[in-house]
């Protein structure tokens, strides 16, 4: 059991990133997690503070703000679930064991306990310190709150278990079709990215215009009161755990525990059924007949095939690509807000081009870390690298083709997304212009430096992607600084951006004439898999 | 894809945005958050029957804006006989923190509930019965802050539907107990007076819990006033001699309009070219707090008692404009010499003579003590906020009209465009303008909410109520024309009460909550200097017989003069050998005035020449930012009479202007103003005490000082440059040291080193305006206010004194060389003195622990008690 729950945790979290990649992504994680609890903290003590002596008003509140987390959370379970019951090697790894389907589904549902109760204890423990701090609460109702996960876990994991099988399904079909997939992921994108600028626009207005407390009118605060009977099943768990009525519990029992369940029995059908598919069928190669094509065209078809299909559908490279301009646009308007709101004007005033180096500072960001969506040429090809090594094609056409792609379609939306921060008068045409160039140039270096770590593979490690990564977020925001500090003391905006554009491509031609010298032996040297 | 990285870039803004919030820690030093109403489910009538049981007493207070409030806010009940009989009707009991009521006599009583502070109270009228009783009520409530005025007063005339004048008529409630009383009234049981008719059916009675109701309805018909009285009155009794009568007393208003909603308040101000005297029977609240009460009243529409101040549009936001009479523009009568030659010579960026109003009154205006809040109107639409004690200022959006006080001369560019180095303010836009020979009575105005915001936050609210007597606008008040404010309560404004000359009477006011002052007075009248005439005026040549045109001019003595004061310079090679010569020059030593100064070529003297008089009577004075009560005096410095000298200032405006910052010049703007009298009376009191170091001294002028040092601060590498308001007017510490030596702080635990300042004589010119302390007020006494041979002992506040010996800072090097000029901070402070003049400030203290030991703390703690003890 124990060896089963490694192996789950191994699964879900072993990857094959180097150890530089781990600190990263471990320290974006934080930064993650810090931002999210910061902000849905200070959301929450501002509120109650607010509301804090109308009769309902703080439970309605604070069942709002669980009820939002566990609908993150539940979210979370789906896709956790999703890859720990139905990963094809798990399963085949699984299926010559002598396990009993039992053990496997126990010790997935120990790894998913595991995983819901830190989960919901780190987004979920803090507004219950807040609530707690605020309303003077004795050290037992601290204590209780560690078992408010638990609680969570049934009902939460049960809806996780209903739906985990329909999910499956329906995203192994689409991954059988392309366009369709592109299709449901730019609709998800879209969809998701006009709820996200909904979402900014209000916050933006409440917090940077200094107009929180105005939405607690009577009347609103009522209604949250009133919507606090239909948030099911937070609203039991607020009875029981902060108002300490015991009548809820066992309603909350019967159908929390009638959910998992019936999710559970779900899961394990589902399980059953796709272990014996998985271990009884093969999938059939569709024959596609021969076209004749040209070189560049194959090469320019495959690399397109490689980029749409590299990551989860959902946020592939090219649905990103087409978000980019709105995505850029509502972050740039909300911080050039923020920016010129409140007492955040005075030092904006201080650094004459603090909101510009910002915006310069969201433009690269965003090209580059959306552009790390196709940055693995040469991993992306797995068992293809001998074709590429034998195939009768200069290897500077092959890596010309695989850089020149990412990179025209990377800039392509970065003139749309100039375009559209212009004519939205967000950013004026010098500042377009500018972060255009800016961004263009530290995208180019930026492909050429991972294009070089990507041919220093060797002996199946993973790609070392220190280098990248300082280029992709170290140095705009290094640069940001210094243009901020520059203009502290008095350096115009112009000479500050022209300044950073000249240093940018300074630091950035050295490794890129040391990949165009070393290019051939780099790509000769290359493991070929089998 | 790094969807983590992604997600955290995302993530930014709202990051971003909360740390802004939260990371601005200002020391503000914020205002109580008092209780702004007391909320109850008991009508205006309430009665009990005597019995051995407890009756609870339940209410709540609110602020309007929900925040926590701070101590001494709790609720305290207390009961006294209406009739002033010693024996008690019923008493209060507490058990723990609940209060009850215990009914002892059959009698009527008043119910007050109060905070501990005894700021924010409301009462009902409770009848003590044995058997049974009547009671008669308006059918719409009381004001919830309470009255003063315990007179009900019912307008003559309502407005008809489509807005024509019709004969008044309201509806009244009934209530008898128990339910048998009803079968013993009749028509007969009815006496009404003459100008009253009554429709009721008594056939109508409703009974809810043991008690019968009766809506009726009252018609006002004065078929003749000289034959018949304005009091009225109703009185139903019974058959059954022990069952208490009900009665009603009124007041009818003489061509008086009863206001029931928003379009009726306009029609009788704003929307009147002659005005119509307004009776509210509603209060106006601001559309948040209008919202709020809404989603907690009981009362169906029609009797309800709070509508919205301001127009709700299709959003539900109170809108204001000028083109529809919700908003009144008053041409300011404060001195506007600048703006005129501004506006002449910038025909393309004009600065707008008119001042803005929420309510433009002409006539009497009668509250019935309820509430106008003009926040909708007046506050900068992006509100600041305070949380946990950290304060985020206001600011204003595009739209808003309330945009702080109209300028009476800047340094710089007046319209926003350019640098704006130093503003002084003129007239103000106000929430009620009220203009004529008319009485205002016991209404609670506020131009914005009570939620415990900073003074500072008030900065361009405006002025709460602004008076005007001068009808044919010759800048002088027209005689037997007064305006007469009695039983109000006025809070919440950057000034509370302005009147400029003006003949006004407060009596038994209470005035709270001003950034600058709670009563504000001047004249708007002044004598500018004549620049042909010949002065005596002291020179490098000793002194010489000039004009103000010539000694004043570019060539003439005082542009060295100037530029040498500005760079501190004296001795040799400079034209004056040491820095008294220099104060001699300018104005004189230790704050008396030299005959040969500039300052007294300046000046027209006016002593005793009034241009406007107020009495304060019996008023409470209730927290100020600087002082009670102001008597400005127009700034009179020499760079008002010509802005091209000294050369300091001008070049630096010529460098200035390579950077697009535009310099304007004027000439002979200013003068001598008026003096007005102030008289205080009967027992105004002062509830003023403050930390001299937390008066707030921003809101007199407006300076971007720091703004522009750091401009040039930022070419030259140094940005140490910091000039704060209290740099420019270094006021504290010199009172600080006066305030000490002459014992005026408070000893006390709540009072211990704060002052308590009634008046200020405030303005750089000569201030001849005079206080007078009524011999029969209580502040009348040499244990409470310094007196020299009847005339109130005053601190004077030199700051001449202060800017010679200001040493000079590290120079800006590089706009030295580029302009030429030697500039640094202390020339740039001391520019404010050549804008103002160089007449010291006066201060006027009570002294401190005497004023409270013997007698603040004797008082009431209930102050709206002791405004209705003492209602006329």
């Amino acid at each position: 059991m124990i060896n089963l729950l490694i192996k789950d945790f191994r699964l879900m979290f072993g990857n094959k990133q180097s150890a530089s990649q781990r600190i990263i992504s471990g320290i974006f994680s934080v930064l993650f997690f810090v931002a999210f609890i910061v902000i849905e903290v200070f959301l929450f003590r501002t509120i109650l503070k607010t509301i804090k002596d109308i009769k309902y008003a703080s439970t309605a509140f604070l069942t709002v703000f669980l009820l939002i987390t566990t609908i993150f959370i539940t979210i979370g379970n789906l896709f956790q679930a999703k890859r720990l019951f139905f990963d094809a090697k798990d399963i085949e790894q699984l299926s010559n064991r002598p396990v009993s389907n039992t053990q496997i589904i126990m010790s997935k549902l120990l790894y998913l306990f595991l995983i819901h109760y830190a989960t919901s204890l780190m987004f979920e423990y803090p507004l219950f310190v807040a609530y707690g701090l605020l309303a003077n609460k004795m050290p037992m109702f601290y204590y209780l709150c560690l078992f408010y996960p638990v609680a969570t876990f049934f009902f939460s994991m049960g809806v996780a278990l209903l739906l985990v099988y329909p999910l499956w399904l329906f995203t192994k079909f689409i991954k059988r079709h392309f366009w369709l997939e592109m299709s449901v992921s730019l609709v998800l994108i879209c969809g998701l990215t006009i709820v996200y600028s909904y979402v900014l626009d209000i916050f933006i207005k409440l917090v940077a215009n200094n107009d929180l407390l105005s939405l607690f009118s009577q009347e609103s605060i009522n209604g949250f009161i009133k919507f606090q009977n239909y948030a099911f099943p937070v609203n039991f768990l607020v009875d029981i755990f902060f108002n300490k009525h015991a009548r809820a519990l066992f309603p909350y029992l019967c159908i929390s525990l009638g959910v998992f369940a019936l999710g559970l029995s779900v899961a394990i059908f589902a399980f059953g059924d796709v272990r014996n598919i998985s271990s009884s069928t093969t999938v059939n190669q569709k024959e596609r007949p021969y076209k004749s094509t040209s070189v560049t065209t194959a090469l320019i078809k495959k690399e397109f095939s490689l980029i749409g299909k590299n990551s989860d559908f959902i946020f592939s490279y090219t649905g990103l690509l087409i978000a980019q301009p709105l995505l850029l646009y509502f972050v740039t308007k909300s911080m050039n807000t923020v920016l010129g709101s409140g007492t955040i004007q005075y030092f904006a005033k201080l650094v004459p081009g603090l909101v510009d180096y910002v915006d310069i500072l969201l433009m690269m960001l965003f090209t580059v870390i959306i552009n790390q969506g196709a940055n693995s040429y040469i991993t992306m090809e797995e068992r293809t690298i001998k074709n590429m090594k034998t195939i009768p094609v200069p290897f500077g056409k092959q890596l010309f083709i695989k850089v020149a792609i990412p990179f025209g379609l990377s800039t392509v939306s970065l003139i749309v997304s100039c375009l559209v921060l212009w004519l939205t008068k967000t950013i004026t045409l010098q500042l377009a212009l500018f972060a255009f160039l800016i961004s263009v140039v530290l995208l180019f270096v930026f492909q050429i430096i991972s294009l070089w770590e990507e041919l220093s593979i060797r002996h199946g490690k993973p790609r070392t992607s220190s280098m990248s990564t300082l280029f992709a977020y170290l140095l705009p925001i290094v640069y940001a600084v210094t243009a901020i500090i520059l203009s502290y003391t008095g350096l115009p905006t112009a000479v500050t951006i022209l300044g950073g554009l000249g240093v940018i491509t300074v630091i950035g031609a050295v490794p890129v004439i040391i990949v165009f010298t070393r290019a051939n032996d780099l790509f000769l040297s290359l493991e070929a898999i089998n | 894809m790094k969807k983590k990285n992604l997600l955290v870039l995302l993530m930014i803004p709202f990051l971003i945005s909360t740390l802004t919030i939260v990371s601005v820690n200002i020391t503000y030093d914020l205002v109580d958050v008092d209780i702004s109403y007391i909320e109850w489910d008991y009508e205006d009538i309430v009665a009990y029957q005597i019995t051995n049981e407890l009756i609870p007493l339940k209410a709540k207070g609110v602020n309007q804006r929900h925040n926590e409030v701070s101590s001494g806010n709790n609720l305290v009940w207390t009961v006294a006989n209406q009739d002033g009989s010693p024996d008690p009707y019923a008493t209060i009991v507490k058990q723990g923190d609940n209060y009850f009521l215990k009914t002892l006599l059959e009698g009527d009583v008043t119910v007050t509930c109060s905070n501990q502070k005894g700021n924010v109270s409301r009462s009902f009228s409770c009848i003590v019965f044995k058997d049974g009783y009547i009671s008669i009520r308006p059918a719409i409530a009381n004001s919830r802050v309470g009255k003063v005025d315990e007179t009900i007063y019912i307008g003559e005339y309502d407005f008809t539907p489509s807005g024509e004048k019709g004969n008044a008529s309201f509806d009244i409630v009934v209530e008898c107990r128990p339910a048998s009383v009803i079968s013993s009234l009749s028509q007969e049981s009815i006496a009404i007076s003459d100008t009253l008719t009554l429709d009721i059916d008594w056939a109508d009675a409703q009974e809810s819990q043991g008690a019968v109701r009766v809506i009726g309805s009252v018609n006002v018909d004065v078929a003749n006033w000289n034959k018949q009285s304005p009091k009225a009155n109703i009185t139903v009794t019974s058959t059954i001699d022990t069952y208490k009568p009900g009665v009603l007393d009124f007041q009818i208003v003489r061509d008086g309009y009863n206001v029931y909603n928003y379009q009726q308040l306009l029609d009788c101000t704003n929307r009147s070219s002659e005005g119509k005297i307004a009776v509210l029977q509603v209060s106006f609240d601001s559309e948040h707090n209008y919202a709020d009460y809404l989603a907690t009243t009981t009362h169906q529409a029609k009797y309800q008692n709070v509508k919205c101040m301001g127009d709700l549009n299709g959003d539900g936001k109170a809108d204001f404009a000028l083109d529809n009479g919700t908003v009144v523009a008053v041409k300011t009568k404060y001195n506007h010499l600048y703006i005129d030659q501004w506006n002449k010579a910038n025909p393309n960026s004009k600065i707008s003579l008119d001042v803005l109003t929420g309510l433009y009154v002409q006539k009497d205006f009668y509250g019935n003590g309820h509430s106008i809040n003009f926040h909708d109107l007046t506050y900068p639409s992006r509100g600041g906020t305070i949380v946990d004690g950290n304060a985020t200022p206001p600011e204003l959006a595009d739209d808003d009209l309330f945009r702080g006080p109209k300028p009476f001369y800047t340094v710089g560019t007046p319209s926003g465009e350019g640098i704006n180095l130093i503003t002084i303010y003129g007239q103000d836009n106000s929430g009620m303008y009220a203009r004529g020979n008319l009485v205002i009575n016991d209404v609670s105005m506020q131009n914005c909410d009570n939620d415990g915001k900073p003074l500072s936050f008030l900065d361009t609210v405006g002025t709460v109520l602004d008076v005007d007597t001068d009808l044919d606008d010759n800048l002088e008040p027209d005689r037997d024309v007064k305006v007469v404010v009695q039983n109000c309560r006025l809070s919440n404004g950057k000034n509370v009460v302005r009147s400029f000359s003006s003949n006004l009477l407060l009596d038994n006011c209470m005035l709270s909550n001003a950034h600058n002052f709670l009563f504000f007075t001047g004249s708007n009248k002044f004598v500018q200097p004549d620049g042909n005439k010949t002065h005596s005026i002291i020179s490098k040549e000793g002194t010489i017989s000039t004009t103000l045109y010539d000694y004043l001019s570019k060539n003439g003595p005082a542009n060295a003069i100037l530029d040498d004061y500005l760079a501190a310079k004296y001795g040799e090679g400079h034209v004056f050998k040491d820095s008294v010569q220099m104060q001699n020059c300018l104005y004189g030593t230790n704050g008396k005035l030299n005959p040969n100064s500039i300052q007294a070529a300046l000046t027209t003297n006016l002593a005793g020449q009034f241009k406007g008089e107020a009495e304060i009577k019996d008023c409470i004075m209730n927290t100020s930012g600087i002082a009670a009560i102001a008597m400005e005096s127009l700034f009179n410095g020499p760079y008002l009479f010509n802005n091209s000298i000294p050369h300091t200032i001008s070049g630096l405006f010529d460098f200035a202007g390579s950077f697009g910052l535009s310099a304007f010049n004027c000439s002979n703007i200013s003068g001598t103003s008026y003096p007005v009298k102030v008289t205080l009376s009967g027992s105004t009191k002062f509830y003023d005490y403050k930390e001299l170091n937390k008066i707030d001294l921003s809101g007199l002028v407006h300076e971007d000082i720091s703004d522009f040092l750091s401009l040039f601060g930022s070419m030259t590498g140094n940005n140490s440059y910091n000039v704060t308001i209290d740099e420019i007017f270094p006021i504290k510490n010199l009172l600080n040291r006066y305030a000490n030596q002459n014992g005026y702080k408070g000893e006390n635990g709540q009072y211990k080193d704060k002052v308590n300042i009634p008046v200020v004589f405030y303005g750089g010119g000569a201030n001849y305006s005079e206080l007078t302390i009524d011999e029969g007020a209580d502040l009348f006494n040499d244990s409470y206010i310094g007196l020299r041979e009847d005339t109130v002992q005053s601190a004077q506040v030199n700051l001449l004194d202060r800017y010679m010996y200001l040493p000079k800072v590290s120079p800006i090097g590089l706009v030295q060389q580029l302009a030429q000029i030697d500039l640094d901070k202390n020339t740039l402070i001391k520019t404010v003195t050549i804008v103002t003049g160089y007449e010291p400030f006066e201060f006027v203290f009570v002294k401190g622990t005497d004023y409270y030991d013997d007698y603040l703390s004797k008082q009431p703690t209930n102050l709206l008690e002791q405004l209705k003890n003492n209602a006329k």
